[in-house]
């Protein structure tokens, strides 16, 4: 018997399609493998449908605990997104080198994180910055080359990865006319790193004029497309190429956008809106958070990908995945 | 709670389906168990099971299985309507737990099966649109898989690598993680 395509069906093979939902039950690394038993096998385990059905290995939450006393050795954390069962992952990040084990994640997206590394600290100054992808799945990393909007004091830097279109990823700098206050900057630009090139390419912004933002502005990423929240009433977008800028108004300003179950949804003031409607721009009011037990303030963190779950943060929260 | 005593007494008072397997075999089933299949539900409003509903792509011996299957699974559903109104929530909650349990211990007693059987079950139950089978059965087999090298695979499966070594050595150098 055979677990093969239809094309050589013997009396209890499976169909490619049947073989496709076997495969959507397999752990990613598994996965990744079963790539080279043969020809139909690779096509099935490229096939973005399976991955991305696939368990992922990673989903949890990293975090920094601040010692006052001591900041430098302050040191990361993990927590899977279950919170029950050891960390997926070493929080410690013990494979890196030890200058790059200090680093801070800075984002993350889809299993893989970036990390900023501090050049020099003299005097309170920060000379500069290095920054750096980390899969810690794989346990592999890569620096990314300077380039010139990293010596901002805050510079705006996202990560735009999705393993279901392609094993590569791109970071997203954002340019400024100015290196005053985060936000009273303008936007005027972009520099996209693609792990393909190994390069840096800048385009200038075509989101019209004065676009800015909050030095920690919410991004989201999915459809190969980075949305950013604005200072005014509108999420900015681009996709990995720079080909394609779009300016999608919302009713309000957001504080916090984020992807689930193909849909950008937003939180504002505790209401929650969707965007049914991508091309028509058309937000749809869903519900109120309500927290009365929570006697405290928190905010939106994330908003699970596949449910219909938002994890709220208590306080104040940093790096999360 | 649920038992299959229970469920037997409502089978009796419920609609009967009959069901043909490929091999003419009839299979009389209540419509609770049957319409756990997704394909059947949709021939039963459609109006078209009178005289027996034709499987011309399941055995009997499947057909058999499958019956089984839905029969458990179809209590389980009967046996959560009927019992979440009469019982206190914590009570209902334990005897549910304690089902929950016993579905288990079915379903893991269900897939003691050889490979072979394993495979016209899943083909039955994607034909049948069956949704809890599909999963149970898929999951068993990729629970199987994970973890085995791709040689182990083509062993397993009989399958012939239709790729060039240099095809195989690029893919295995792109994901090299996954390796170690």
């Amino acid at each position: 018997m055979e677990l093969t395509s239809s094309k050589k069906a013997g009396a209890a093979s499976l169909p490619d399609d049947l073989i496709a939902e076997i495969l959507s039950r397999v752990p990613y690394k598994s996965l990744c493998r079963f790539k080279c038993v043969s020809r139909p096998w690779l096509a099935l385990c490229s096939d973005p449908g399976v991955r991305r059905k696939c368990p992922q290995t990673l989903s949890g939450f990293f975090f920094r605990r601040l010692d006052l006393y001591s900041p430098i050795t302050s040191s990361n954390y993990f927590v899977n997104a279950s919170g029950r069962g050891p960390p997926m992952v070493d929080p410690s990040f013990s494979f890196l080198p030890p200058g790059h084990r200090d680093a801070i994640i800075c984002d993350s997206c889809n299993g893989l994180l970036l990390f900023r590394l501090r050049l020099s600290v003299y005097k309170q100054i920060e000379i500069g910055h290095r920054y750096f992808v980390c899969n810690p799945a794989t346990e592999k990393w890569i620096d990314l080359p300077d380039t010139e909007p990293m010596k901002r004091r805050y510079p705006f830097i996202r990560l735009g990865f999705d393993p279901a279109v392609s094993s590569h990823f791109r970071v997203f700098l954002l340019v400024h006319d100015n290196d005053h206050i985060p936000w009273e900057d303008r936007v005027v630009g972009l520099e996209i790193y693609s792990s393909v090139t190994g390069r840096w390419t800048y385009m200038p912004s075509k989101w019209g004029d004065d676009i800015r933002l909050y030095g920690n502005s919410i991004s989201a990423f999915f459809n190969s497309t980075l949305h950013l929240t604005t200072l005014g009433s509108s999420v900015i977008t681009v996709d990995t190429d720079g080909k394609t800028w779009r300016k999608i108004l919302t009713p309000c300003s957001f504080d916090f956008i984020g992807m689930s179950q193909g849909c950008l949804y937003s939180i504002s003031n505790d209401v929650v809106w969707v965007l049914e409607d991508y091309v028509g721009q058309q937000w749809i009011r869903k519900h109120a958070i309500t927290a009365p037990e929570l006697d405290v303030y928190c905010r939106a963190l994330v908003i699970h990908p596949e449910h219909n779950l938002i994890f709220l943060g208590v306080g104040r929260v940093r790096s999360l995945m | 709670m649920a038992s299959a005593g229970s469920g037997d007494e409502k089978a009796a008072a419920a609609a009967m389906i009959t069901l043909i397997s490929s091999d003419n075999e009839k299979f009389e089933v209540t419509e609770a168990t049957a319409t756990l299949s997704q394909t059947i539900r949709h021939m039963i409003e459609d109006g078209c099971t009178d005289g027996g509903v034709p499987l011309p792509n399941v055995t009997s011996k499947i057909l058999a299985r499958v019956i089984e299957y839905c029969k458990k699974h179809a209590t389980a559903a009967a046996g959560e309507e009927g019992s979440s109104s009469s019982f206190s929530d914590a009570a209902f909650l334990e005897v549910d737990r304690a089902f929950l349990e016993e579905l288990e211990e079915f379903d893991d007693a269900f897939l003691e099966v050889d490979r072979a059987t394993l495979f016209d079950l899943i083909l039955a139950a994607n034909y049948l649109d069956i949704k809890g089978l599909l999963n149970l059965t898929c999951q068993k087999v990729a629970d199987s898989v994970k973890g085995k090298t791709p040689e182990q695979i083509r062993e397993m499966y009989n399958i012939v690598n239709d790729l060039t070594p240099e095809e195989e050595a690029e893919i295995r150098r792109e994901t090299q993680w996954a390796f170690e």
